[in-house]
């Protein structure tokens, strides 16, 4: 069992923005996927409202950091952000509606060879959501960095 | 006595005021802690149908031969035992156990146990130096402790045992010879949780050591109890302190490699550890790392602290995850250690909250509980996560006001009260096992830790198993890393450990497995080891079994050698491991027949209802995560992720009718009075025969 990483090859299109504004929109109560936080000290189930909820919580992994095996183990920082892809890209087709992304994410983790192992799986749902906030963000003049709205005047597409 | 034990049993009757022993030798043929404290129980509660609160209720705190002395592991480990305000719908006679220095401070003082019972009319403390033992004022005209924290109730005790001739720090006795003590008295109290009857209340010994399930804290209270203190000068004889030396030298080269943290298999952590390594404290929040601090004798100190804030000190595990569940979980990874300060201070059990949390939340944003809802609450829930909100959680629990009016009763109970149990236990969204308890590891999955909540009176929270073929075998893929060793091997391994059964089909977690003879001879084994070893010999559940060891030739632990080997060093004795689970087993029916004294019927033997209709619920009680166990299918051993399956009733009740048969059970599940007599339960048999129950 090796631990292989896949380049990813997905690119998405930029959304206009009434869809850019709809994919950042948070979800329901009901409608919320829940993701697991695992620890040696436990595990702990989160609510995620929005594709940004989904980044915050892949903030807590660091399995694929597991090569460093000092850093890592002797810290006892080892958390893994689980969320099956399967079950993300179910979310982000019925509740997100964005289709594009989740297929994406269904072709990509596809190609990681070894179905048993997150770290390769997890970097793919990390860097297609993130691409797809990002590119939401440049849509409607949203500073990353801030997370603050610039207003009409700096969007692209006014 | 030169075994390892002091000798004597303090009781303590608060009513009367009046201070009694009893000698250890009389229950010594139950090895120490749990199972000494079940036969002084049973001998002191004459009405075994009393509440919790009942003045009549007997609360033990007990230590067996090795508490005190080198054995790893084991020196700090105190049991604590009664009738229990926790749990539910009978508040079942149950047990918490905690560490750190109470256990061995109390063997120095001369005592291998305390038994409290009465109730003393105003708040009072025990203040124990070695044999004078005195009921203390503990009300605002006396030592002032009513009302306090636990931390404070313990600052306040050091204070008064230091008296007013000393300056900051304690030293205590005579001369040399005569015996002294320089560390301060090992204090247990509870919290203003504990002093307003919180069902869920702790009791806590120093910064977390803590016997969080039962509801202890608030049988304190009932009893007007604030806290134990206890100093001592004396010492321990022993057996064989060569053979004790020698044992230790021999864990010292076979449990943990000192020179090279790193073990064999990245990622692979084994059940100990040694020096400062148990970090378990590594949650998901900025911690500032830990210092060493940990039980008396024991390598791990997994009690780390914060050591740049000084803040939930001695905080370990659940209690220092509350801080995590209280704030990450909610969008507040800034939430202040401080929450679990708060926690520890007031002396409330994590878990028990850490599934309210959830539950509550889920009934504020679909309409039910908040201002002018059907549940009133003007808590605020739109600010959950923070630490104000924690803040007002907590008070309103310890206060019993707003929702925690009811909350102070254990979720159980306000679900019951709210007409939101079935709808809730069904669904899943109040995530309770059994018994009224938070669930832990899963039924569905695992067994041994499910089906053995069910059938005893708590969340079994041993983590020997679930260590090595849950989280062992989980996290490898999800790292990258290999498993440690093929399935076969596994179980091959650790099945010659389970002796005197030595077989490994008892570790088939598959759909058939868990329901399967093999495994009634595993959830049966699982009790009667739990039983003796870890709760009545008490080596610590995270230190030892060392099943898989990731220092050692071929990852095999010390188990079975080490259990015995301490333990006969100490005592003399030449009990063997499977020894240690005939008196298990002894003990598990005692316990058994006690809850049939209670009231029990093969209704408390069931689980939750969620735990039959839902593998995958999108709530907060389940593992949505990969649940690789060992699996026999198709005539091989493999690993396999059993998540998402759930229990089925008919498999379930004919698995608890084999149980019963096994244990020499009727089909009611109480023990027959020919397997009582058997194992020496005489005295058992008789009440039961006396009170109708066979």
């Amino acid at each position: 069992m090796t631990m292989e990483y896949v380049t990813i090859e997905a690119t998405l299109r930029l959304p206009g923005e009434a869809q850019a504004r709809s994919y950042l929109k948070e979800c329901s109560f009901e409608d919320r996927l829940v993701g697991v936080l695992m620890k040696s000290s436990g595990t702990l189930p989160m609510d995620i409202y929005s594709l940004e909820h989904v980044l915050s919580f892949f903030v807590y992994d660091n399995s694929d950091a597991m090569g460093d095996e000092g850093a890592v183990f002797q810290d006892r920082k080892l958390g893994v952000s689980y969320i099956a892809p399967e079950r993300l890209s179910r979310w982000i087709t019925e509740v997100i509606g964005d289709v594009e992304l989740a297929d994406a994410i269904n072709a990509e983790v596809a190609k990681v060879p070894d179905p048993n192992i997150y770290p390769p799986r997890m970097r793919v749902m990390r860097h297609l959501v993130s691409t797809r906030v990002l590119q939401c963000y440049e849509v409607l003049g949203i500073d990353p960095a801030t997370g603050a709205d610039a207003g009409p005047a700096s969007g692209k597409e006014q | 006595m030169a075994n390892g034990y002091a000798g004597k049993i303090l009781v303590v009757d608060l009513s009367s005021g009046e201070i009694s022993s009893l000698n250890t030798a009389d229950y010594a043929e139950y090895g120490g802690g749990h199972g000494v404290g079940s036969a002084v129980f049973f001998d002191l509660c004459k009405d075994k149908t009393i509440a919790a609160y009942d003045p009549a209720n007997v609360v033990t705190l007990m230590s067996g031969p090795i508490q005190g002395t080198l054995a790893p592991f084991g020196a700090g480990r105190c049991e604590v035992q009664g009738i229990g305000a926790q749990p539910w719908p009978i508040e079942w006679f149950t047990r918490s156990n905690f560490g750190g220095r109470f256990a061995g401070m109390m063997k120095f003082a001369g005592w291998d146990g305390i038994a409290v019972t009465g109730k003393a009319e105003n708040p009072v403390w025990l203040d124990i130096r070695d044999d004078e033992v005195v009921i203390r004022d503990a009300s605002d005209s006396g030592d002032k402790l009513w009302g306090l924290g636990t931390y404070d109730t313990e600052s306040r005790i050091y204070d008064l045992v230091r008296g007013a001739n000393q300056v900051d720090w304690t030293l205590y006795g005579g001369s040399r010879d005569a015996g002294r003590m320089a560390q301060n008295p090992a204090v247990v109290s509870c919290g203003q949780a504990g002093e307003n009857l919180v069902r869920f209340a702790s009791l806590i010994h120093e910064g977390g050591g803590g016997a969080g399930q039962g509801g202890f804290g608030a049988v304190f209270g009932s009893k007007n109890l604030k806290a134990i203190s206890i100093i001592g000068t004396g010492d321990l004889e022993i057996a064989d302190p060569q053979a004790l030396m020698e044992a230790r030298a021999w864990w010292h080269q076979n449990y943990f490699d000192w020179d090279n943290y790193k073990p064999t298999l990245p990622g692979l952590h084994s059940y100990g550890e040694g020096g400062g390594a148990g970090n378990m404290v590594g949650g998901p929040l900025k911690t500032g790392g830990h210092r060493p601090q940990g039980c008396m004798g024991c390598s791990k100190l997994c009690h780390g602290g914060r050591g740049s804030t000084a803040e939930a000190m001695g905080s370990s595990c659940f209690d220092s995850w509350y801080q995590a569940q209280s704030g990450v979980k909610w969008g507040n990874p800034a939430a202040s250690v401080s929450n679990t300060d708060l926690l520890q201070q007031y002396g409330i059990n994590a878990w028990e909250t850490s599934m309210a949390l959830p539950w509550l939340v889920k009934l504020y944003k679909t309409g039910i509980l908040g201002p002018g809802k059907t549940i009133e609450s003007s808590l605020p829930f739109d600010t959950v996560g923070s630490d104000a909100f924690n803040v007002a959680f907590l008070n309103c629990i310890v206060d019993g006001t707003d929702i925690g009016a009811d909350l102070k009763e254990g979720c159980a109970r306000a679900a019951t009260k709210w007409g939101r149990y079935d709808a809730d236990v069904t669904s899943g969204d109040l995530a309770i096992a059994a018994h009224g308890y938070a669930h832990h590891y899963d039924a569905r999955t695992e067994s041994e830790w499910g089906f053995g909540t069910a059938l005893g009176d708590r969340d079994i929270n041993e983590h020997d198993i679930t260590w090595v073929l849950y989280w062992h075998t989980s996290l490898a893929p999800m790292y990258g890393q290999p498993q440690a060793l093929p399935a076969k091997e596994m179980v091959e391994m650790i099945g010659a450990t389970l002796l005197p059964y030595a077989d490994p089909m008892m570790l088939d977690f598959s759909d058939e497995g868990i329901y399967s003879d093999a495994m009634v001879k595993f959830v049966s084994w699982h009790r009667a080891y739990t039983r003796f070893w870890k709760q009545s010999a008490m080596y610590c559940d995270w230190g030892i079994t060392d099943w898989l060891n990731p220092w050692a030739e071929g990852f095999k632990g010390l188990t079975p050698e080490i259990e015995p080997r301490f333990y006969n060093a100490v005592t003399g004795s030449d009990t063997s491991f499977e020894d240690g689970i005939e008196i298990g087993t002894k003990i598990w029916n005692l316990d058994r027949a006690i809850w049939y004294l209670q009231g029990r019927t093969p209704v408390n033997d069931q689980l939750a209802e969620w735990q039959f209709r839902i593998g995958s619920p999108a709530a907060h009680s389940t593992y949505e995560i990969p649940y690789i166990m060992t699996v026999f299918e198709n005539g091989e051993w493999s690993y396999k992720d059993v998540w998402g399956r759930f229990l089925d009733h008919a498999k379930y009740d004919d698995f608890l009718t084999r149980y019963y048969a096994f244990e020499g059970w009727d089909a009611n599940g109480c023990p027959t009075e020919e397997t009582l007599k058997n194992q020496g339960l005489d005295k058992a048999a008789a009440e039961l025969k006396s009170a109708g129950k066979i």
